[in-house]
């Protein structure tokens, strides 16, 4: 499909005698669709295109104005030509499209009010768009026996309208292997071969692209709302660095759940499963509620006099701030502006240091390219990094580009893009080259021309050895086979892309990345790069970093000389998982004072003296920089309950107690006003929301409900029959049913039109089906060029001594993963993977249990776990890699491996079966306490900070 | 020392060598390995009579195709079976041409004589019910198909008839037919 949306392939299209400009680029459904007109359509979809299953989409097509009979086609799987004569009104087309849903609507249970599709439902939409609403079946249904398809897709088959939609998403779409269509005729269903946790990261994605209820959100419907109740906001994912946008809902406090918000750069219409699912950890049991270390004057209402009080003997003092990839852009850099740059830690260490300082220097010079621009790829070479799991929205867009071989050999038969069944026939097994440079397997294995499994070391020396045969042009003969075709072919490809990362948290290895890069880059002017962080904000934390940023040895090292006058730290949103026990010693042993902003208890927060209660990114207004430098805006489900409030608001109270001199010591009481108060001290802020304040005030704020929730003066009915004012919102959403147009709001809370109900709607809002949105605000980025930092060389840690390669699923990456019981419950049993040879030396067997000895390389400390060994028939030598649970992500320079006694296997099979009870306990008992909480629902006037009500 | 019992079993474990040729032989002269997938259930199931799970996940893994997909394949024809079946299946055609000439009181006749309904074996195993959507007899309607042989122009009694007579032959064959 065409990325330009200006497209100036129109032609003019008669749609019931009416003349339309409607591109040739897409089908005619699309292009009808296009022009806002009501189509109904259930197979095709904006980005897996035609198929013509369903025949739901049918009109009359006629040859010439004299053509009084006109014959049916299906509009999605029909071309638009200049001067085509079309109509969907004519009672033959309109009769047809009644039939279809009739027909489907035999076997559809008719079960609406017990089906969590229902409200939003595009089968419930599709119905009443074509006018059927008459129910004339009288026989038996068919019934089908559903599937336990693990923790968060829920299966209830009878509501199948066999659109085939989902297992084209799943298998041909997603390239998910546990998932087909079974059966013929009148029993077709879609589902696992048996029963169990689907396993692709991206299986979320089935609620929203099954147009019924086949496929819904288990995790909702445990604690469900409609749709039209929902109060919903547009936020970003906080998950990982490539920034998803997302739209959270809530009802009576507490959030329900996630759906995708359309972003053609990026997200486009799919999520990753740990975006999607993983937003409970908000209602997490280890949400920190209260202040600690403050004694409010009236209990239960903390006040900013009693928060300054407590501080104010810190006046003066002087603190560390750490701040987090996870914590806005704005609280890292209030924090960093309040105690000076010279006490500020991007809380990296030293090593993470070395390569973010090479990562900044990396984005002056490279655009790094958006999901939408890596789809256009045709050779992909990925370095040492599994996408699948660190960036999974991007391993999925790479998954298209794969795709980009087999288009191309059908666009030279002439056929377009978008038929898809056409396009997979004649492209069949072929695929745009993929390579990947690895140290362990990864889920892209199966779809990749090669797959060069060696240590992160070799792969350094291969990046150098590319770099000089580029530079010199020498001959390739140190070569082996599979690294000629991947240097030829980068070289052949027209849209090269390499991606590589920080996951090994190896300095030589990024810059020997960087080095080809930048080599490379020269030779081909079209190759793109990007260079994966670990979290939602690390790319904001480089644009903070400079000279003087301290690495978190250095400010351990502060805390710990008595000569420094260092009186505490203040951590922003920061559990130090990067600590290794010494160093979490240290921290416990010191006297000096510890303040914690975060949202949930961790290993920091157990330390600290004084801790504010964070707002998490639900209850939170600010800022997310994702991995190309794109900066974007989240904003408040629904108000916090005080004390909770967002960072900046604590920092700004902080400020005003500890740093009263301090230029930016200011209330605020709004986002915008804290942007106003930046950008006054700091002309290189690069949110000046002063500037837009103009347009916002033109545009009513846009509600965060729905014009039809429901139960607005009932719901607070125990608590008061007065009908309690809203709480009104400091930012451009209101906590309303009532407000502006969707159709103005740049970020939209959640998607609806009239007659199109789910998210499907979202074409309504398009300039044109699958391109950018109407009212798309331009995307605004970091400006790295401005930006100075010499950093020394250190020495880095010696990839060599690494020896044992630890996968990271990524359902367990993070302070944030932990607090999902339902991820807990994803992992199996601990895997070990060996080359034969390895296990013929080791003398061990494969497929038995083995106790495994790691010792980490930075300190030494050894632990002991207990896992299946397996054979990798692609491993050669000594590389060891494995998916071990609660290891924590170090270098591990030895690795002792020896066959596991009996008792040790039973002992270990406990512990997993205690892990899993206690999960699902803490599942169980998370959904007990949101229901007891939603009878007491929190009445809140204002959403700003302390004191505002 | 345990050894892990989740994994599968290894293709040439299970399957005879008598089965492995045959699969493949059909594998060598496919296009890709997956596409004898239909050659190799049925290869099984003459073998063995019909596909259990243990069969489908075995020729998945030899044909390295996934077990959803192959399942796709063998619930698609209904020639293969997911359910021990007895020594007789009984095809009886339920689409419109049969169904315009008889066919109701053709299936009454065999439920009330056999005493099972669709998708169900006798007690003595010897005869298993389903149904057809046309056997391509429509002109000679209505139509069951039992083995290899089809048979046409069906009446209840016809179709008793044929039923007892195999029935019959069974006994004096004095053959026990087992599972
Ligand atoms: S389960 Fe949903 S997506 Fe799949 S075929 Fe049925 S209706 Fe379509
Ligand atoms: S890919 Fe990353 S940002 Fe997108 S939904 Fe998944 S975790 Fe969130
Ligand atoms: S949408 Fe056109 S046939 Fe299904
Ligand atoms: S309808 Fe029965 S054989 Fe064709």
């Amino acid at each position: 499909m065409s990325d330009d949306n200006n497209t100036p392939n129109t032609v003019t299209v008669y749609i019931d005698d009416q003349p339309y400009q409607v591109s040739t680029d897409d089908n005619l459904l699309a292009g009808v669709l296009s022009q806002k007109l009501n189509l109904p359509y259930f197979c095709w979809h904006p980005s897996m295109g035609s198929v013509g299953a369903c025949r739901q989409c049918a009109v009359t097509q006629y040859q010439d104005e004299n053509d009084q009979r006109g014959r049916l086609v299906m509009a999605c799987t029909t071309p638009v030509t200049d001067g085509m004569r079309i109509s969907l009104k004519d009672s033959q087309s309109e009769t047809f499209r009644e039939q279809v849903i009739s027909a489907m609507m035999t076997n559809h249970p008719h079960d609406c009010p017990v089906c969590a599709e229902g409200g939003e439902c595009h089968l419930q939409d599709m119905t009443v768009m074509t006018g059927h609403s008459t129910r004339e079946y009288k026989g038996d249904k068919r019934t089908f026996v559903n599937q336990n398809l693990g923790e968060f897709v829920g299966h209830e088959m009878n509501r199948c309208i066999t659109c085939y939609r989902c297992v084209r998403y799943y298998k041909d779409y997603a390239g998910g292997t546990d998932f087909g269509v079974y059966g013929t005729s009148n029993k077709v269903c879609f589902g696992r071969q048996e029963e169990g946790q689907l396993e692709s990261e991206f299986s979320g994605n089935l609620i929203e692209v099954c147009p019924t209820g086949v496929f819904t959100n288990k995790l909702f419907s445990a604690h469900y709302t409609r749709k039209w109740d929902l109060q919903s906001a547009p936020s970003i994912c906080s998950f990982c660095s490539v920034g998803c946008n997302t739209s959270v809902g809530e009802r009576y406090g507490s959030v329900r759940r996630v759906m995708n918000r359309y972003n053609y750069d990026i997200n486009g219409y799919f999520l990753c499963d740990k975006g999607r699912f993983g937003i409970g950890f908000v209602n997490g049991l280890t949400r920190i509620r209260k202040t600690k270390g403050i004694s409010p004057q009236f209990p239960n209402k903390l006040s900013r006099l009693d928060v300054s009080k407590a501080l104010v003997h810190f006046k003066g003092k002087h603190f560390i701030g750490v701040g987090s990839a996870r914590a806005s852009f704005e609280a890292n850099y209030y924090l960093q502006q309040l105690v000076g740059k010279k006490q500020f830690s991007l809380g990296y260490s030293h090593n993470e240091m070395v390569f973010a300082e090479q990562h900044q220097q990396f984005l002056k010079h490279h655009k790094a390219p958006s999901l939408a621009e890596i789809e256009q790829s045709d050779f992909v070479l990925i370095i040492d990094e599994d996408i699948t799991q660190i960036a999974p929205r991007i391993a999925l867009s790479v998954r298209q580009a794969l795709r980009n071989a087999s288009i191309e050999q059908a666009e030279k038969l002439g056929v377009p893009s978008w038929q898809d069944s056409a396009v997979r026939t004649i492209g069949g097994n072929t695929l745009s080259p993929l390579y990947l440079l690895q140290s362990k397997a990864t889920k892209l294995d199966d779809v990749a021309e090669a797959v060069i499994l060696q240590k992160t070391q070799d792969t350094i020396e291969l990046l150098h050895l590319f770099t000089t045969l580029l530079q010199n042009n020498h001959e390739l003969s140190k070569l082996s086979d599979d690294n000629v075709s991947l240097l030829n072919k980068l070289l052949a490809a027209k849209k090269p892309l390499i991606v590589g990362g920080w996951s090994h948290q190896s300095s030589a290895l990024f810059s020997a990345t960087i080095e080809f890069i930048a080599v490379l880059s020269k030779a081909k002017h079209t190759l793109r790069a990007c260079l994966l962080p670990p979290e939602a904000n690390s790319i904001g934390q480089l644009a903070l970093m400079d000279e003087n940023s301290l690495s978190i040895e250095q400010v351990l090292y502060k805390v710990m000389d008595t000569e420094d006058e260092i009186d505490g730290l203040i951590l922003l949103e920061n559990d130090f998982a990067v600590l290794n026990d010494a160093q979490l010693n240290c921290l416990k042993e010191t006297d000096k004072t510890i303040i914690c902003l975060d949202h949930s208890d961790n290993q920091i927060t157990a330390l600290a003296d004084i801790i504010f209660p964070a707002a998490p990114i639900t209850e939170s207004d600010g800022h997310l920089v994702n991995y190309q430098g794109q900066i974007q805006a989240f904003y408040q489900v629904h108000p916090s309950v005080l004390p909770v409030q967002e960072s900046w608001r604590w920092l700004s109270l902080i400020a005003k107690a500890i740093y009263p001199k301090h230029a930016l010591a200011q209330e605020v009481d709004s986002l915008a006003e804290l942007h106003q108060l930046f950008f006054q001290q700091d002309a290189n802020w690069p949110l000046n929301t002063a500037a837009n304040a103009n347009d916002a005030k033109a545009i009513k704020a846009i509600a965060r409900e729905p014009h039809r929730a429901s139960g607005r003066t009932a719901k607070m009915a125990n608590i008061s029959v007065h009908e309690a004012k809203v709480s009104q919102s400091t930012d451009n959403y209101r906590f309303s049913m009532e407000g502006g147009d969707l159709n103005h709001a740049t970020e939209m809370p959640f998607t609806w039109s009239p007659g199109w109900n789910s998210n499907q709607s979202i074409h309504q809002f398009q300039r044109k089906v699958a391109g950018q949105l109407t009212h798309q605000a331009n995307a605004q980025f970091i400006d790295f060029t401005d930006i100075k930092r010499v950093i020394e060389p250190r020495t880095p840690l010696s990839e060599h001594q690494q020896c044992f390669y630890p996968q990271i699923p990524w359902h367990r990456s993070g302070l944030q993963s932990s607090l999902n019981p339902e991820f807990a419950l994803l992992h199996q049993v601990n895997k070990v993977f060996m080359s034969s040879t390895e296990i013929a030396k080791r003398q061990l067997m494969e497929n038995h249990w083995v106790s495994l000895e790691l010792t980490a390389a930075c300190t030494g400390e050894k632990r002991q776990y207990i896992a299946q060994l397996l054979l990798d028939e692609k491993l050669t030598g000594d590389l060891i890699y494995g998916d071990i649970d609660q290891l924590p992500d170090r270098i591990y320079s030895e690795v002792s491996v020896s066959i596991a006694s009996a008792q040790q296997v039973e002992s270990y099979q406990n512990r997993c079966q205690q892990l899993r009870q206690k999960a699902n306990q803490d599942k169980a008992l998370i959904l007990e306490k949101l229901k007891v909480q939603d009878a007491y629902i929190p009445i809140r006037l204002v959403s700003g900070g302390l004191d505002n009500a | 020392m345990e050894i892990i019992k989740t994994i599968t079993v290894h293709p040439k474990d299970y399957l005879t060598s008598q089965e492995l040729a045959e699969i493949d032989h059909e594998i060598s002269i496919m296009e890709t390995r997956e596409a004898a997938g239909i050659e190799a259930l049925k290869v099984v199931q003459a073998h063995r009579g019909w596909i259990s799970d243990e069969s489908l996940h075995v020729i998945a893994t030899y044909l390295r195709m996934s077990s959803a997909e192959l399942e796709g394949v063998a619930t698609f024809y209904n020639l293969i079976y997911r359910q021990p079946v007895g020594k007789y299946v009984i095809h009886l055609c339920d689409s419109v041409s049969c169904h315009l000439t008889g066919y109701q009181q053709v299936l009454n006749a065999i439920v009330q004589h056999l005493n099972i309904g669709y998708g169900q074996t006798t007690e003595d195993n010897l005869f298993t019910l389903l149904s057809n959507v046309c056997l391509g007899g429509c002109d000679k309607a209505p139509v069951m198909m039992i083995g290899k042989q089809h048979y046409e122009h069906l009446t209840p009694e016809k179709a008793v008839e044929i039923i007892t007579a195999l029935q019959n032959q069974n006994q004096n064959e004095n053959v026990e037919v087992e599972l």
